[in-house]
C-alpha cells in the first residue's frame, strides 16, 4: 500500500527540497542518481531522507530511491505514535537505516542482481525543536542553525577527498554508520548530498565550516515562505543554476526545514 | 531575486595562488620593526580580503623564523587568516625556513592536483633583517637552499622574493635570491607600504588567467623599496 503523502507544513514548521540531475549525468544520458523524501508528522517532528547513488553502480538510482523510501516510511510511522519519545529518536533512525539495508538486500535477491549494483549513501534526519537524531552512511552532510549560528551536525565523513565512499550496500556498512544526536534547540536544518558540498562548505586548512553566505540566504528564504511547492521549485532552480553547477557537475539534493515560522 | 543570485559558493573551484610569507622574527626584529610588521599584516589581510577575486584565490601560509621555524598559519583563504601578534626572539634559521616553505608549496600543489584545482605560480615572500644563523656560504644547507630557490624559480615552480630590512646581510641574500629577482631593500620600516604592494600584486595575479604573464609593479616605483647595490 503506498504511504499517504506526508505533510510539508505545520503550524510552526515547514520543509521543502529537491533532487536535481547534474550536468554530467545529462551529458552522459544517465538518470538522476540522487533521491529524497521529507515530511512533518502530525506530532510536529520533521523527517528528511536523502540518498546519493554511486556513479560506479549501474542501478544506483533504484538503490537511492529504495533506500530513501524504505527508511523514510517507517520513521514517519514511528513519529506518528505516542511511543516516540525524544530519547528513542536515535533508535528510530538506526532501525530505519536497517530497514533500508534489508529492503535493498530483498530487492537484489528478488531481481537477481548484485547488492553492489544498488550502492548508495543515506542520510536520515529527524528533528524536533529540541532534539535531533541523524543516521548517516557515506558522504553528504547535515548543517543546522541554532541560536549560536551554523554548525555541521553530520559531516561528509572520511571520504571527503577520495572516491572511497562506503555505501549502505557495503558488507561492513554498519561499522561506517554514524549516529548523531543533539539536544540543542534548532531553528533550521539542511540535509544535502555531496553535489552541494562545494557550495555549502568553506575549508579552513583541512577543516570544513558551513558557509554562511550559502546557508543564510536559504534559511532566510525558508522563513519567509508560505508555499512549500514554490520552495521546492526554487531549490530546483538553485541546484540547476550555473553558479552551483560550475562548481559541481554531479547530481544534487538539498532539503531544508525550518522551525518557529509563522 | 532568486536564491541562485543570493547565495555564494563556499569553496569554489577557483584557481588558487599559494603564497607563503616567510617572516623573520629573530631577536633583532624586536621593538618597532616587529610592531610595524604586525600592524602591516593585519592591514594586508583587510586589503586582500576586500578584493573579490583575491579573496577567493589567494591561499596564504605564514612561516616565522626566530629561534625556530614555526608554521604560524597553515594554508588558508585570506578570510580565514587570523593574524596573530608575532613576537621576536632568537636566531635566524633562514635556511631551514626556505626549505620548509618549498616543501609546503610542493605539498600544496599536490593537493590542488588531487582536487582538480588550477593554480597560479606560487609565491615565496621572505622578509629578514639579519643574516642566516643556520648556514654559511658553501656549507651543506646553504647549497641546498640556493639550489632549491634557483631551480624553483628557473622551472617556474614558484617565485621567490626577498626583502631586506636594515641591517640585513644583503650580500648573503643576493647569493640566495634568483638572479632575475635580486633582493629589495625596504626603505626604513615601510612594512605597511610593502604589504599594500603585495596585496595589489596578489589581486593582479588573481585577476589574470592561469599561465598568463603578470607584470608586477616595481617596488621602487611603489615607493617602499630600493634595489640593493
Amino acid at each position: 500500500m503506498p504511504s499517504p503523502e506526508p505533510l510539508l507544513k505545520s503550524l510552526d514548521a515547514l520543509v521543502f527540497g529537491a533532487s536535481v540531475i547534474g550536468p554530467l549525468h545529462l551529458q552522459l544520458n544517465l538518470p538522476c542518481q540522487d533521491a529524497c523524501a521529507y515530511g512533518i508528522s502530525s506530532t510536529g517532528s520533521l523527517a528528511i531522507a536523502v540518498a546519493d547513488g554511486l556513479g560506479s553502480a549501474f542501478m544506483s538510482q533504484i538503490g537511492a530511491q529504495l533506500a530513501v523510501s524504505s527508511a523514510f516510511d517507517p520513521v514517519m510511522e514511528a513519529l506518528e505514535t505516542d511511543k516516540c519519545e525524544d530519547a528513542r529518536l536515535d533508535e528510530i533512525v538506526r532501525g530505519a537505516t536497517v530497514s533500508a539495508r534489508t529492503a535493498l538486500e530483498s530487492y537484489a535477491k528478488r531481481e537477481s542482481c548484485n547488492l553492489r549494483d544498488l550502492a548508495c549513501t543515506l542520510i536520515l534526519a529527524v528533528a524536533r525543536k529540541a532534539r535531533l537524531a541523524i543516521a548517516h552512511i557515506g558522504d553528504g552532510a547535515v548543517v543546522v542553525e541554532t541560536g549560536g549560528g551554523l554548525s555541521i551536525m553530520s559531516s561528509p565523513g572520511e571520504s571527503e577527498f577520495t572516491n572511497e565512499v562506503v555505501p549502505i550496500t557495503s558488507s561492513n556498512w554498519d561499522e561506517h554508520l554514524r549516529i548523531v544526536s543533539n539536544t540543542s534547540p534548532i531553528n533550521s536544518i539542511a540535509v544535502f548530498t555531496d553535489g552541494c558540498q562545494r557550495a555549502a562548505f568553506r575549508k579552513a586548512g583541512d577543516v570544513l565550516k558551513p558557509f554562511g553566505r550559502f546557508f543564510n540566504p536559504i534559511f532566510g528564504y525558508a522563513r519567509g515562505l508560505t508555499d512549500v511547492d514554490e520552495g521546492a521549485r526554487e531549490i530546483v532552480e538553485l541546484l540547476k543554476s550555473g553558479k552551483v553547477c560550475e562548481n559541481s557537475d554531479d547530481d544534487k539534493t538539498l532539503v531544508v526545514g525550518v522551525f518557529n515560522v509563522g | 531575486m532568486g536564491l541562485a543570485e543570493q547565495i555564494e559558493i563556499g569553496n569554489p573551484t577557483q584557481p588558487h595562488c599559494a603564497t607563503v610569507l616567510l617572516l623573520d622574527t629573530s631577536g633583532s626584529m624586536d621593538g618597532d620593526k616587529i610592531a610595524r610588521l604586525n600592524e602591516a599584516l593585519r592591514a594586508f589581510k583587510e586589503e586582500t580580503a576586500a578584493d573579490e577575486l583575491a579573496r577567493k584565490r589567494v591561499d596564504l601560509a605564514v612561516l616565522t623564523f626566530g629561534g625556530a621555524v614555526n608554521v604560524a598559519q597553515n594554508f588558508c583563504s585570506i578570510e580565514d587568516f587570523e593574524p596573530t601578534t608575532l613576537s621576536a626572539g632568537g636566531g635566524t634559521p633562514l635556511g631551514e625556513a626556505i626549505l620548509k616553505a618549498a616543501d609546503m608549496i610542493d605539498q600544496r600543489k599536490q593537493q590542488y592536483k588531487s582536487q582538480g584545482i588550477d593554480y597560479y605560480r606560487p609565491w615565496m615572500f621572505m622578509i629578514t633583517d639579519g643574516a642566516p644563523t643556520d648556514m654559511r656560504p658553501g656549507d651543506g644547507i646553504w647549497n641546498d637552499v640556493v639550489k632549491r630557490v634557483r631551480e624553483g624559480e628557473a622551472t617556474k615552480k614558484f617565485m621567490f622574493f626577498a626583502v631586506a630590512v636594515e641591517p640585513a646581510d644583503t650580500d648573503a641574500l643576493s647569493q640566495i635570491a634568483p638572479q632575475n629577482r635580486p633582493p629589495v631593500k625596504l626603505i626604513g620600516t615601510k612594512f605597511k607600504e610593502m604589504f599594500q604592494w603585495l596585496s595589489k600584486s596578489q589581486s593582479k595575479v588573481s585577476s589574470s588567467k592561469v599561465g598568463e604573464h603578470v607584470s608586477i609593479e616595481n617596488p621602487v616605483a611603489a615607493g617602499w623599496g630600493q634595489i640593493s647595490a
